[in-house]
């Protein structure tokens, strides 16, 4: 392939990426505003309550035009050409940061259910159910920074070769130095929250947890990007 | 009073060889985003990494970087 027509390919490329990522930003707005209502739905009653679902609904739309529209601008024959370019190394490491990236994505639903468990538990209302799902936000908190260092991964040992190298260690490095910050940030509001309200700073922790995990991988992700020649 | 900061010629000397930056990647046996970040100064490569570079393009490590005296900004 030519140089022009390569250059025309990582365009649309880069085209097609900002269209799908501005959809998946649509979907996880929809997602929260068809979930967030969840936490207060059996508080209210009457017409608040019927409020209540109407904001659901409209979460429910914008969350089926969010997917619809990231579905449109999925991968195609254009995305894998542009992904062949650059050796092996070149591949694993894109490949990676991609993963990085969405994990805290992936990770929303299951952060989302934990805090309510934990608000439950906090709230004298919780079950040995709520236990369970109140440790699972901490858990999956932690493998998100686990991925970001770099440790424990099921890897053989070629990717691992190939993915780790000095720039990606950097990037491993920053990105969870902007998490520490974070968590030291999240840890010192989350002491004054407690000492209002002890029950605040108990749901402080796994939200920190959480908000640090995301922030080194989305700044790991960043930085990668930001170094690739393709933008 | 000045002070030492590190010039990077890596892109004028890649260019010089009518290498890509993939093709420098791949014979340096580093990713493209490294040969990326360490032209645009974003990255400062170690010793090994700045040997493998040198020794792609058939030069030294001195003629791919050096130090140059800037005056002392004041703030």
């Amino acid at each position: 392939m030519s140089d022009v027509s390569m250059k025309e390919a990582i365009l649309r490329e880069a085209q097609r990426r900002r269209r799908q990522a501005a959809g998946l930003i649509v979907l996880s707005a929809g997602l929260a505003l068809l979930l967030g209502p969840l936490a207060v739905l059996e508080t209210v009653e009457g017409m608040a309550r019927v409020a209540v679902f109407a904001l659901m609904a409209a979460g429910l739309a914008v969350f089926l035009g969010g997917f619809t529209f990231a579905f449109r601008h999925k991968k195609n024959a254009n995305s894998e050409r542009v992904a062949m370019q650059g050796n092996s190394r070149d591949r694993v490491q894109r490949e990676y940061a991609a993963y990085v990236g969405f994990l805290p994505v992936g990770t929303l639903l299951m952060n989302f259910i934990a805090l309510r468990s934990t608000w439950d538990l906090l709230s004298g209302r919780g079950d040995l159910h709520d236990w369970g799902f109140a440790a699972v936000g901490p858990m999956g908190s932690l493998v998100i920074l686990q991925v970001v260092a770099g440790l424990g991964r099921g890897q053989d040992r070629r990717t691992k070769r190939l993915l780790d190298d000095e720039l990606v260690a950097t990037f491993r490095q920053r990105g969870l130095n902007a998490g520490f910050a974070v968590a030291v940030a999240g840890l010192v509001i989350g002491f004054g929250a407690g000492l209002y309200e002890p029950a605040w700073g108990v749901m402080a922790m796994p939200i920190t947890l959480a908000v640090a995990a995301a922030v080194a991988a989305f700044r790991y992700a960043m930085l990668d990007r930001q170094a690739d020649p393709n933008g | 009073m000045a002070e030492p900061r590190l010039e990077v010629r890596l892109k004028a000397v890649r260019t010089e060889a009518g290498l890509t930056q993939a093709e420098l990647a791949e014979q340096a046996g580093v990713s493209r985003k490294t040969v990326n970040t360490v032209e645009n100064g974003v990255f400062t490569p170690s010793v090994l990494v700045a040997l493998s570079l040198a020794r792609a393009l058939d030069t030294t490590v001195e003629a791919l970087f050096g130090l140059v005296e800037e005056p002392r900004r004041r703030w």
